[in-house]
């Protein structure tokens, strides 16, 4: 018959897995050594990184801002606003310049009704916007209809209304036509015309 | 003695730094690297905040570049606009609407018949307008060339009203009366520079 129990008072232990675990207590410590170390470093360094980039930052931020008071103090109001007036005012001018009557006339001989005869023409251009106000004579009121609503078919004219309309001593129809006008590139040449 | 309590007892010269080299890492992860990582997180939204505050600066400056620029551009324009494409002065507007109309109406075949002129100040500005009204003569043919002429001349010729009528002359049966109204623009103030 064998003793099953151990008697020895310091038995025998498995060392290898003591010396495993020890090594592994080993690497784990190292470990985060490591990444502790390396993590210190990288958060410093962009940390100084980033501070220093806001306070450059900062300094180029607030010399723009001076510049652009400094800048601004240099052009004042008042200049700029008799500068927009004066602009205004030769936009205005340009605009009444280049005003086609050419174009304009074109577009008359294209739609006006043989019942109907133009007597005088007059534009008014503000803020780039046209209206031209014209006085026609016609036989008929439907005539004079007409030229209104042929006005409006060529896309270049809108909006025509009579505002004033009588009947002259001839038994003409005489009216007042008011009408908003959008030129467009026409082939209109000097020559032409009824 | 437990197995180990004895192996602690054994190894203690292993075992006891290798837990504090943990232990001390571990303190230094809460207490130093966290921290560190908040710090970094505040200063990355202040260098956020700070690029945008450049960011702003950047346009404002942009904008009162471009708003010195635009004026010099505009003031320059004007500048050619009053004393280079406007006549410079009553005598060269007079010039230009008596002159220069006469002889553009006389190329295009337009008889004369009359006119009438008037300078007058332009409500608050420093440019004065002279105006004629002239009448002419004509076929409608001509009346479209003197408007063509009129407005591909070099001078600064405003037309704004165009009046059409059978013309009453005795022996011009068939042709046409035309009232022209045309200005042109002047500095009240020669050698001024506008406004």
């Amino acid at each position: 018959m064998m003793l099953r129990g151990n008697l020895a008072t310091r038995p025998f232990y498995n060392e290898r897995v003591v010396a495993l675990l020890l090594g592994l207590l080993a690497v784990v410590a190292v470990v985060l050594t490591l990444t502790n170390a390396t993590r210190l470093m990288q958060l410093s360094s962009r940390r100084s990184a980033l501070r220093a980039q806001t306070s450059a930052d900062a300094d180029a931020a607030a010399r723009l801002r001076q510049n652009a008071v400094s800048v601004q103090s240099s052009v004042d109001a008042s200049t700029l606003n008799a500068l927009a007036g004066s602009a205004r005012e030769a936009n205005g001018l340009i605009d009444a310049r280049t005003f086609s009557w050419t174009t304009f006339f074109s577009y008359i001989e294209d739609t006006i009704p043989m019942g109907v005869r133009l007597t005088a023409v007059s534009p008014e251009i503000e803020k780039g916007n046209i209206t031209v106000t014209m006085l026609v004579m016609g036989r008929r009121v439907e005539d004079v209809a007409t030229f209104m609503t042929a006005l409006e078919n060529t896309g270049a004219f809108y909006d025509a209304r009579p505002t004033v309309a009588d009947r002259t001593d001839d038994g003409l129809e005489r009216v007042t036509v008011i009408v908003g006008y959008l030129p467009v590139a026409k082939d209109a040449s000097a020559g032409g015309g009824r | 003695m437990t197995l180990w309590r004895r192996i602690l007892a054994e190894r203690r010269g292993v075992v006891v730094p290798l837990l504090a080299a943990v232990a001390v890492n571990v303190a230094v992860l809460v207490l130093v690297v966290f921290p560190l990582q908040a710090s970094v997180t505040g200063d990355e939204e202040r260098a956020t905040a700070a690029q945008m505050a450049l960011g702003e600066a950047r346009r404002a400056e942009r904008s009162a570049t471009d708003t010195r620029t635009s004026k010099l551009r505009a003031d320059e324009e004007l500048k050619t606009f009053y004393t280079d494409v406007l006549p410079s002065n009553l005598a060269v507007a007079r010039d230009l609407l008596y002159l220069q109309m006469f002889t553009l109406a006389k190329d295009a075949g337009l008889a004369f018949r009359s006119s009438s002129y008037e300078p007058e100040a332009v409500e608050g500005s420093a440019l004065m307008r002279f105006r004629v009204d002239i009448s002419l003569t004509g076929e409608y043919a001509n009346i479209r060339e003197f408007l063509y002429a009129l407005e591909t001349a070099e001078g600064f010729f405003v037309v704004e009203s165009v009046k059409l009528g059978q013309s009453t002359s005795e022996g011009l049966g068939g042709s046409l009366e035309v009232v022209l109204s045309v200005a042109t623009y002047y500095s009240n103030h020669s050698g001024a520079a506008p406004r």
